[in-house]
């Protein structure tokens, strides 16, 4: 975890202790991802959704200690320096924010292959799931299924794994079973000396990058078969809200209409802001786009022009950090 | 009923024949008998409640300790497919809980720990369906684990009137006389029989090896053993580390609680297949594993009690053949129990001066406080406490007699008989240290080769 910490910094010599704790664990709130998409670590949202607090601050203490880091604030200041691990690979391919059931649709992805494997023969492989989740949606798939398609499924997998390094594509296709094939377990395939957390980012990263490149593709069988689970990380509050503002385009009347707190719909306004290239941002009064404003705290703001609403003030800051983005790439 | 019985036999589980006391605890449990079966590993408990289910009309609850336990019965079942079963328990989500429960009737054999049978949306749920048999597996765990670590399991005799007392069933591999009167007492009618079979397993040889570097001594008999084998660690991290100390030299894997449940059945399917040699494990590992030819069984780490220890050397050599089970004890291996033993009756003083019969439940409460505190809303404050402290005083026993074990000069068979109040064994060919040494050419030879990774290529055709 220390280097990991460390890597995390990127062009960032500051990062907030605090805040960096909820993107690991994925304690989501607007603030939260603003933050992570103005530090370039939304991608690792939600990575680590069982690291206690008392032992995150356990490895701040050690980086201090060992002078990697110190405390300044509430904020971390980074001594040593190391490189940005979404620049990485595999890492770059990161995409837990987006993907955030990507290990339980991998799990999904490994038992109906096994069962693939040997359809259209009773199935004689190992019991690799035993919840009705696994088992009663992998049932239907099997049912769809046809010679055409068992076929189509190895060229996509085959075009799937082809666009990527030979390690990686390796590292995954280990992991199936099937007839004459018995998978193997992330840890007994990961590449040598890859300690934690970075098995865990790698394991991630291989699987989200699979995952991202059939959610691009949407014509392939794989997306159409997996798309409700895949669907899964789209269904939320948020996308309620935003359906809502198309026809809409109130945020008081949508909270009116949902019952919920305006500044809980200013706060899905702002994830939608972050994760859409699409938004809207013309709908809304931005001020100017003057890279300043990323520097100045809403309630300094608001004691010289008092009629700026935060949810101006925020989507202003993401529209500059869109625009930012966008001339760096 | 007789012919019946043989037939479900034959035709669903394959056998011809019924194994030791098999037939006369299933002829009890179906003639409404409540009855508690001590049979040692690898006598075939498991069908002692998966014939009934089948000849009785309605569901089949087992209470189950370990979610790996679970795990393996309910795929062994699924993969016999001719039944349906299943495991409630915290692998599965809010929504495949709810299914479940609302779709009982579907499923023959129905696995759950205490402590979701405690809940009263389970009880509800059950109490609806008719239950045609109550099964408590390693029901030993009742005393092992039952009054401070899970209290839950006191709740059992309580949770059986809710389910209309059905029939019920006790299973374990061993207990000792004050367990199987604890069984008796919280679990069945006291018309209940009691079958047992005793633990000797005369095919396994007993070693144990005192060493001042445990490393060293287990690569020594790594070299000498032959065949499949496990290495049983006390945490999580022992495990890991031996994996990596030892994964360049073998065709190897761990295995723990803390891999997700596809992780640990990939594990187990490359063990079953004989695609590992060696497997490093927590006790998390063995309960419900039905393999027949693990040579050898090592513990790293010295287990806190002798029925532990039993039951997982019990895994080695189900098929009869000659087999091992070697103990390496390094001085002071015991403290961590006695860490843990400190540290439970610490947790339980500050519980005690909190007086929180008077005080009620308080914030800092640490997990274990507060499941004392939600058995005591069930029970009598001062007989329960009374209670934790007897067992703290049994832990403290059982550790003494594990460590006796350890130094004893006498037959190692006669000092386990002597502790389960077995009949003594009498002189066997395969005895143990104290009785002359192993023949290391009795085992079984066998190489398992390290598997290289396959090309993402060669796996789909594999596949395809």
């Amino acid at each position: 975890m220390d280097e990991f910490i460390l890597a995390l910094f990127g062009e960032n010599d500051k990062l907030r202790m605090n805040t960096l704790y909820q993107i690991l664990v994925g304690r989501k709130s607007a603030s939260m991802l603003y933050y992570a998409y103005g530090h370039q670590l939304l991608d690792i949202v939600g990575i680590f959704p069982h690291l206690s607090k008392a032992e995150y601050e356990k490895k701040i203490q050690q980086l201090i200690n060992q002078k990697a880091l110190s405390i300044v604030g509430n904020e971390l200041v980074r001594v040593q320096i190391q490189p940005f691990l979404l620049n990485q690979e595999p890492y770059c391919h990161l995409n837990h924010f987006r993907i955030k059931n990507s290990l339980s649709l991998w799990r999904m992805l490994q038992l109906f292959l096994c069962r693939l494997s040997y359809w259209p023969a009773e199935y004689q492989g190992p019991v690799l799931e035993n919840s009705p989740f696994y088992l009663l949606n992998v049932d239907q798939m099997i049912a769809q299924m046809d010679e055409e398609q068992k076929q189509k499924i190895h060229e996509e997998l085959s075009h799937v794994f082809s666009q990527m390094p030979q390690d990686q594509a390796d590292f995954l296709a280990n992991t199936f079973s099937g007839k004459q094939i018995s998978g193997k377990t992330f840890y007994q395939v990961l590449p040598e000396d890859l300690h934690s957390p970075f098995d865990i980012c790698y394991t991630l990263a291989c699987i989200e990058r699979f995952w991202s490149y059939i959610m691009k593709h949407t014509e392939l069988l794989l997306f159409q078969l997996f798309k409700p689970f895949i669907l899964e990380n789209y269904k939320q509050s948020m996308l309620i809200t935003r359906k809502l503002y198309k026809s809409v385009h109130d945020v008081q009347k949508i909270a009116q209409l949902r019952r919920l707190k305006e500044g809980t719909i200013n706060d899905h306004i702002i994830e939608w802001a972050i994760i859409d290239e699409q938004f809207p941002f013309e709908d809304f009064q931005l001020l100017a786009l003057d890279k300043s404003l990323l520097d100045y705290r809403y309630k300094d703001l608001i004691q010289v022009q008092p009629e700026i609403s935060f949810l101006q003030y925020r989507l202003t800051q993401i529209a500059i950090l869109k625009g930012r983005k966008k001339n760096e790439s | 009923m007789n012919h019946n019985i043989q037939q479900v036999l034959k035709e669903t589980f394959g056998y011809d024949s019924f194994r030791g006391l098999q037939e006369e605890i299933i002829q009890t449990v179906l003639a409404n008998q409540d009855c508690l079966a001590i049979l040692p590993t690898g006598t075939g408990k498991s069908l002692c409640y998966q014939l009934p289910g089948l000849l009785l009309e309605g569901l089949v609850v087992i209470v189950s300790p370990l979610l790996s336990l679970m795990e393996d019965q309910v795929n062994s079942l699924l993969q016999m497919k001719k039944f349906s079963a299943v495991a409630i328990n915290s692998l599965l989500t809010k929504s495949e809980r709810e299914y479940v429960l609302t779709h009982l009737s579907e499923y023959q054999y129905i696995y759950l720990s205490p402590e979701m049978l405690s809940q009263p949306e389970c009880i509800q749920a059950l109490s609806r369906q008719k239950i045609a048999l109550f099964v408590i597996d390693e029901a030993h765990c009742l005393s092992q684990w039952g009054i401070d670590f899970r209290p839950e399991y006191r709740n059992l005799k309580w949770i059986k009137r809710q389910l209309n007392n059905p029939t019920t069933l006790a299973l374990t591999a061993s207990a000792p006389p004050k367990v199987k009167a604890e069984i008796k007492e919280l679990l069945l009618n006291s018309e209940a029989k009691i079958f047992e079979l005793p633990v000797n397993r005369p095919n396994i040889y007993l070693q144990v090896e005192k060493t001042n570097d445990k490393e060293a001594a287990l690569l020594k008999y790594l070299k000498k053993l032959s065949g499949t084998g496990i290495i049983y660690c006390a945490t999580r991290s022992q495990v890991k580390d031996l994996y990596e100390r030892l994964k360049s030299d073998y065709a190897i894997g761990f295995y723990h609680g803390g891999l997700s449940s596809n992780q640990r059945r990939l594990i187990q399917t490359q063990f079953q297949k004989n695609q590992l040699q060696l497997l490093v494990a927590t006790n998390a590992f063995g309960m419900g594993i039905n393999k027949p030819d693990i040579r050898f069984v090592i513990h790293y780490d010295l287990p806190d009690n002798l029925e532990s220890y039993v039951q997982e050397i019990g895994r080695a050599g189900r098929d009869g053949e000659p087999s091992i089970a070697i103990l390496l004890y390094q001085n002071h291996d015991e403290q961590i129990h006695y860490y843990m033993q400190n540290q439970t009756r610490n947790e339980r003083e500050v519980f005690e001066l909190l007086d929180v019969a008077k005080n009620g439940e308080q914030k800092y409460f640490s997990e274990l406080q507060q499941k004392w505190f939600r058995q005591i809303q069930r029970e009598d404050y001062h007989l329960f406490m009374e209670e934790i402290k007897d067992n703290e005083k049994v832990k403290q026993e059982q550790l003494q007699t594990m460590l006796a074990y350890i130094h004893t000069s006498e037959c190692r068979r006669d000092f386990i008989a002597r502790y389960f109040d077995n009949s003594l064994p009498g002189k066997q060919a395969i005895c143990c240290d104290n009785h002359g040494p192993f023949d290391y050419q009795l085992l079984i030879k066998s190489k398992i080769q390290n598997e290289k990774i396959a090309s993402w290529q060669d796996v789909l055709l594999k596949i395809f």
